[in-house]
C-alpha cells in the first residue's frame, strides 16, 4: 500500500508518451492516416529501415558468435584481453563511432556506412550472451558428440549452435531494436530510415500527421520483431540435466589456421575500438591550434552535468516504488506497474520526444523546451535501467529480514526506513549513477527536447559534425567516450563479481541465494532470457 | 489458539489446530516436513492470516474472526531458520533494533547478549560472527524487547550436529533466565525432546498429541507418533487383564490399557536385553522368562549399537545394547525391560 500509490505514478508517467501517440492517432482522420501510410515514401522508409535493421543483425551476428567462439572455444593466447576489447565498443555511442568514421574517411555514408558503423557498433550484444553461454554450456554435450565420431567443426554446428540459439536470438533482438531506433549514427552518415525522417519532418513543417504516421508505423515495426522473437523461442529446452559444476570443456587448437584466427580478431578490434581511437586522436591534434573554444565546452560539460543530473534523481525517485514492489510481491499489479516502466526501452526515443513535444505544446506549454522537460524524457527511457537496478537489489536481501523487524515491534514504513531502503542502497546507488551516465551520453530526445540556448556534449558533438567541423566536435567526442568507458568498467567489473564466484555475503548464507535466483527467473518482462538483464545495461552504456 | 484453519488456495494447511503453552515455557512443534509447521509459526506471528479460529498470546487476541493485529502490535519475538540478522547493522544494532530509544535500550542489549554468552561480539558485524554466534544474536535480538512470545523457526537446522547441541544448550538456559516463552518448530525429535516443556507432535495440519517429553515418548497415542518421536518395534499381540502376549513373552502394559484382544505392542529397541545363549534351558531373568534368538548384522554408533535380531518366527527386531559383543551370527537369550504401549489396531485409530 504504501508503495502502490507512487508506482502507478512511475508507470503512467513511462506509458505518457505511447499513450498520447495511441490518443493523436486514434483521433485522426482514419482516410488521412491510411493515405500518409502508403505513400511510396513511407514505404520506402519501412524497406531502407527494416532491410538496414536486418543487415546489421546479420553482420552482428556473424562477428559476435565467431568472436565468441574463437575467444572461448579455441586455445588462442590472450583470452581475457580479447574478451575485454569485444565487449568494450559498447562503449561508444553509436554516433560518436558515426562521427570518428566519417571525420577519417568523409565518403563512407548511406547504407554501406550504417551498417559498418552500427554492426561494428552493435556486434557486442550479440558476443556478451554468446560468450557467457558457451562458458555455462555442458561439455558433456559435445564430449558426447565427439564421442559419436563426429569432428570438432561438425559438432559446433550440430550441437553446439543449437544450443546458443537463444543467447544469440536476444542479443539480435537487441540489435535490430538498436537499428531501429538508433537517430544519431544513421543522421550522421546521412542515411534515411524512420527516425532521420521522423526528426527532420517534424524540424522542418508544422504538420505533424507525417512525424506521427511515421512514429505509429516505427512502433509497430518494434512491436513485431519483440513478439516474433517472443515467439520462435524454443519449445526446446535449453538445460543441463543433474547438478554440480560443469567442468571445462577442451579447447580446439586452431593449427595453421591460428595466424588467420588472430588476424580476424585483430581485424574487429581495429575497425571497433581503433579507427574511433585514431580519428579522435588525429582531429584533437588538428584543432589544437586553435579551434578549440574553452568557454562552450565547460558549458557544454554544464548543460549535460544538470540534465544528466536531474534525469538521474527524478528516474530513480520514480523507479524506487516500482522496483521495491516487484522485489517483494508477486501478483498481477505489481508485474502489470513493472512491465510499464520497461515501456521506454522499447519505444524508440525520438518517438517519445515527438509525442511530449506534442504533449506540451498542447496541454502544458510552460513546460516546452524546458529543462524539466529533458528531465521527464530520460525518466521515460531510463526507468528500466534504474527499476531493474533496484529489484536486483532488493530482491537479493530475503523477505525475511522485514518479518523479523515488523516481529520486532516496528510499523511498515518505518521498516521500509531502517531495512529495507538501507540493504538495497548500493544498488540504488548503481543504478542512480548507470542513469545519470546514459542520460549524458543521450543524443535524441535531448536534441528534440532541450531549451534553446542550451548546450550539451551530445548536442554540440551533433552540431559541430552536421557542419563538418571535425576538429571543433572532436573533444565533445573525448569527453563522451570518458563518459562511457566508466559504466562499462562497472559493467565488467559486475559481472565479475556475479558470474562465477558469488559476493561474500550471500556465501554461508543459502538463503540469500534462493531468492536472487528467483528475481532472475522473473527477470523476462517480456523477452524471457536470463541474459536481457545484462543486455539491458549493456544497451544503457550504448545509448 | 484454537481452532485454527489456513488454506492456501484449496490446500488446507492448517485444520482445526489449537495448542496452548503456559507462560514462562519452551514449547516444541516437532513434525515431519510439509506438515505445516512453519505455517503454524506465520500464522502466530501474524505474517500470515488464519482463514478460521482465534490466537492468543499472553491473554490478548491478536486474530481471531473480528480483529488482526499487524505483526509488530503481537509482542513477539521471530527467529527465522537462518537466522536472517540485518547485514548493514552490527550485533548491537541488531539486538537493539526491536527496543524503543527509551531508557534501558543499552543496557537491556547487554544483558541478552550476555545470557548468550555474546558479551564481546556487540561491534561485530554479521559476517564476522560464526553460523552458531549469528544464531545466538538471532535468538537475543527476538528476546530483548522481552516480548510475550518468541517463535523460533528450525533455528539449529542449519548447525551442523555437535554445534547445534552447543547453542541449543545456550539457548535454552538463556531463555529460561530470562523467563521467556517460547514456541519452537523443528523435525528433529531429538531436539524437540531434550530441551522443551512441552512437546507437540503435529501431522496434516492438526496437533495429534501435545504432552511433556518423557509422557511422548513413553505414552504416545499411536504407532506414528511412537514411530515419528523414536525406534520402535512393532509386535503382534493379544492384550489381556493388562498383559500383552507376544512372541517375545507376557509383556505388562502401560496404562491407559488397549481393550482386550489382538492388537501391536510397541516396544523400544532400548528395551530389550540381550544375553548369550550357551545352555539350552531358558533363564528367567528379572523382566521374566527370556526367548531364543539369533543375534545377526550389527550397527555399532559409539556409544551403544543396534542389533538385528532374528526370533523363532524368522521375525526381525532391532534391539539397542550397551554391549553388542562379537561380531558376527551368534545365539542369545532376549527378554523385554519394563512396561511396553499397546495398541488395538495398526493405522491410525488412537488409543483411548
Amino acid at each position: 500500500m504504501l508503495l502502490t500509490a507512487p508506482a502507478c505514478l512511475a508507470a503512467l508517467i513511462a506509458l505518457l508518451p505511447l499513450g498520447y501517440l495511441v490518443i493523436v492517432a486514434a483521433r485522426a482522420d482514419p482516410a488521412v492516416l491510411l493515405a500518409q501510410v502508403v505513400r511510396p515514401r513511407s514505404l520506402m522508409l519501412l524497406a531502407s529501415s527494416v532491410g538496414l535493421a536486418a543487415t546489421v543483425t546479420a553482420v552482428s551476428v556473424v562477428l559476435g558468435v565467431g568472436a565468441a567462439w574463437l575467444i572461448e572455444r579455441t586455445t588462442l593466447r590472450g583470452r581475457r584481453i580479447w574478451a575485454v576489447l569485444a565487449a568494450l565498443p559498447l562503449a561508444i555511442p553509436s554516433y560518436v563511432a558515426a562521427f570518428s568514421w566519417i571525420a577519417l574517411l568523409p565518403d563512407i555514408t548511406g547504407f554501406t556506412g550504417a551498417v559498418v558503423v552500427l554492426s561494428l557498433s552493435c556486434f557486442p550484444y550479440v558476443y556478451l550472451p554468446t560468450a557467457a553461454a558457451l562458458r555455462r554450456l555442458d561439455p558433456a554435450m559435445e564430449e558426447t558428440s565427439r564421442s559419436l565420431g563426429i569432428g570438432p567443426y561438425a559438432t559446433f554446428w550440430r550441437v553446439t549452435l543449437p544450443q546458443l540459439r537463444p543467447a544469440v536470438a536476444a542479443g539480435a533482438l537487441l540489435v535490430s531494436l538498436y537499428t531501429l531506433s538508433d537517430f544519431g549514427a544513421v543522421s550522421i552518415l546521412r542515411y534515411d530510415t524512420f527516425t532521420r525522417v521522423i526528426f527532420t519532418s517534424f524540424n522542418a513543417s508544422f504538420d505533424r500527421t507525417p512525424a506521427v504516421v511515421l512514429s505509429g508505423m516505427l512502433v509497430l515495426v518494434t512491436a513485431v520483431i519483440v513478439l516474433a522473437e517472443a515467439r520462435t523461442r524454443g519449445r526446446a529446452r535449453y538445460a543441463r540435466l543433474g547438478s554440480g559444476a560443469a567442468r571445462l570443456v577442451a579447447r580446439i587448437s586452431m593449427k595453421r589456421k591460428t595466424l588467420p584466427a588472430y588476424g580476424a580478431l585483430g581485424l574487429l578490434g581495429a575497425a571497433s575500438l581503433g579507427v574511433p581511437l585514431v580519428s579522435m586522436g588525429y582531429w584533437l591534434s588538428v584543432g589544437r591550434s586553435g579551434e578549440f573554444d574553452l568557454p562552450q565546452i565547460v558549458e557544454a560539460v554544464g548543460g549535460s552535468l544538470l540534465l544528466a543530473g536531474g534525469g538521474a534523481v527524478f528516474t530513480m525517485l520514480l523507479a524506487l516504488p516500482v522496483g521495491l514492489l516487484a522485489a517483494r510481491h508477486t501478483g498481477r499489479l505489481p508485474g502489470l506497474l513493472e512491465r510499464a516502466t520497461y515501456l521506454g526501452h522499447a519505444v524508440p526515443a525520438i518517438v517519445v520526444a515527438l509525442s511530449l513535444v506534442f504533449f506540451t505544446v498542447r496541454y502544458a506549454f510552460d513546460f516546452y523546451l524546458s529543462v524539466p522537460l529533458v528531465v521527464f524524457a530520460y525518466a521515460v527511457l531510463f526507468l528500466p535501467l534504474a527499476v531493474g537496478a533496484v529489484r536486483a537489489s532488493a530482491a537479493q536481501s530475503p523477505p525475511v529480514f522485514e518479518e523479523v523487524a515488523r516481529s520486532l515491534g516496528r510499523a511498515p514504513r518505518q521498516v521500509l526506513r531502517t531495512i529495507t531502503l538501507p540493504l538495497a542502497a548500493p544498488g540504488i546507488a548503481a543504478g542512480t549513477a548507470l542513469v545519470f551516465l546514459a542520460a549524458m551520453k543521450e543524443l535524441t530526445a535531448t536534441l528534440v527536447l532541450h531549451p534553446t540556448g542550451m548546450d550539451t556534449l551530445a548536442i554540440r558533438l551533433w552540431s559541430e559534425t552536421s557542419t563538418r567541423s571535425y576538429a571543433a566536435a572532436a573533444p565533445y567526442a573525448a569527453l563522451l567516450m570518458l563518459v562511457s568507458v566508466i559504466p562499462t568498467y562497472l559493467l565488467g567489473r559486475d559481472r565479475r563479481r556475479t558470474g562465477d564466484d558469488l559476493p561474500e555475503a550471500t556465501q554461508g548464507h543459502p538463503a540469500t541465494v534462493e531468492p536472487s535466483g528467483q528475481a532472475q527467473a522473473r527477470d523476462t518482462p517480456w523477452l524471457g532470457s536470463s541474459t536481457y538483464q545484462s543486455s539491458l545495461h549493456a544497451e544503457a552504456v550504448h545509448r | 489458539m484454537s481452532a485454527v484453519d489456513k488454506s492456501f488456495g484449496r490446500t488446507p494447511v492448517l485444520r482445526g489446530l489449537s495448542l496452548e503453552v503456559a507462560q514462562g515455557s519452551i514449547a516444541a512443534v516437532l513434525g515431519p516436513s510439509g506438515c505445516g509447521k512453519t505455517t503454524l509459526l506465520r500464522v502466530i506471528a501474524g505474517f500470515e492470516a488464519p482463514d478460521a479460529g482465534e490466537i492468543r498470546i499472553g491473554g490478548r487476541v491478536v486474530a481471531g474472526p473480528s480483529r488482526r493485529l499487524p505483526p509488530e502490535r503481537r509482542a513477539i519475538g521471530f527467529v527465522p531458520q537462518e537466522g536472517a540478522l540485518f547485514p548493514h547493522l552490527s550485533v548491537g544494532g541488531n539486538v537493539g533494533y526491536g527496543l524503543g530509544r527509551g531508557a534501558g535500550g543499552p543496557k537491556r542489549v547487554m544483558e541478552v547478549l550476555d545470557l548468550m554468552g555474546l558479551a564481546g561480539l556487540v561491534e561485530r558485524m554479521p559476517h564476522e560472527l560464526s553460523g552458531g554466534q549469528q544464531q545466538r544474536v538471532a535468538v537475543a535480538r527476538a528476546m530483548a524487547p522481552r516480548p510475550a512470545l518468541v517463535l523460533l523457526d528450525e533455528p539449529f537446522s542449519s548447525l551442523d550436529s555437535g554445534l547445534r547441541r552447543e547453542v541449543r544448550e545456550v539457548v535454552q538456559t538463556a531463555m529460561r533466565a530470562d523467563g521467556a516463552t517460547a514456541v519452537l518448530v523443528t523435525h528433529d525429535q531429538e531436539e524437540a525432546l531434550s530441551c522443551t516443556d512441552l512437546v507437540a507432535v503435529m501431522r496434516q495440519g492438526g496437533i495429534v498429541q501435545a504432552a511433556d517429553p518423557i509422557t511422548i515418548y513413553r505414552a504416545p497415542r499411536d504407532l506414528e507418533v511412537a514411530e515419528f518421536v523414536g525406534d520402535a518395534v512393532r509386535m503382534a499381540a493379544r492384550f489381556s487383564g493388562g498383559f500383552a502376549e507376544t512372541e517375545v513373552g507376557r509383556l505388562p502394559l502401560r496404562t491407559p490399557l488397549p481393550p482386550d484382544g489382538a492388537g501391536l505392542a510397541l516396544i523400544r529397541p532400548e528395551q530389550f536385553v540381550v544375553t548369550n545363549r550357551n545352555g539350552s534351558s531358558a533363564p528367567t531373568t528379572e523382566y521374566g522368562p527370556a526367548v531364543a534368538a539369533t543375534a545377526g548384522q550389527q550397527y555399532f554408533l559409539g556409544h551403544d549399537a543396534l542389533l538385528a535380531i532374528s526370533l523363532s518366527s524368522g521375525a526381525v527386531v532391532t534391539a539397542r545394547s550397551l554391549d553388542p559383543g562379537p561380531v558376527g551370527e551368534r545365539a542369545v537369550w532376549l527378554s523385554v525391560r519394563g512396561p511396553v504401549n499397546g495398541y488395538a489396531r495398526e493405522g491410525k485409530t488412537q488409543r483411548l
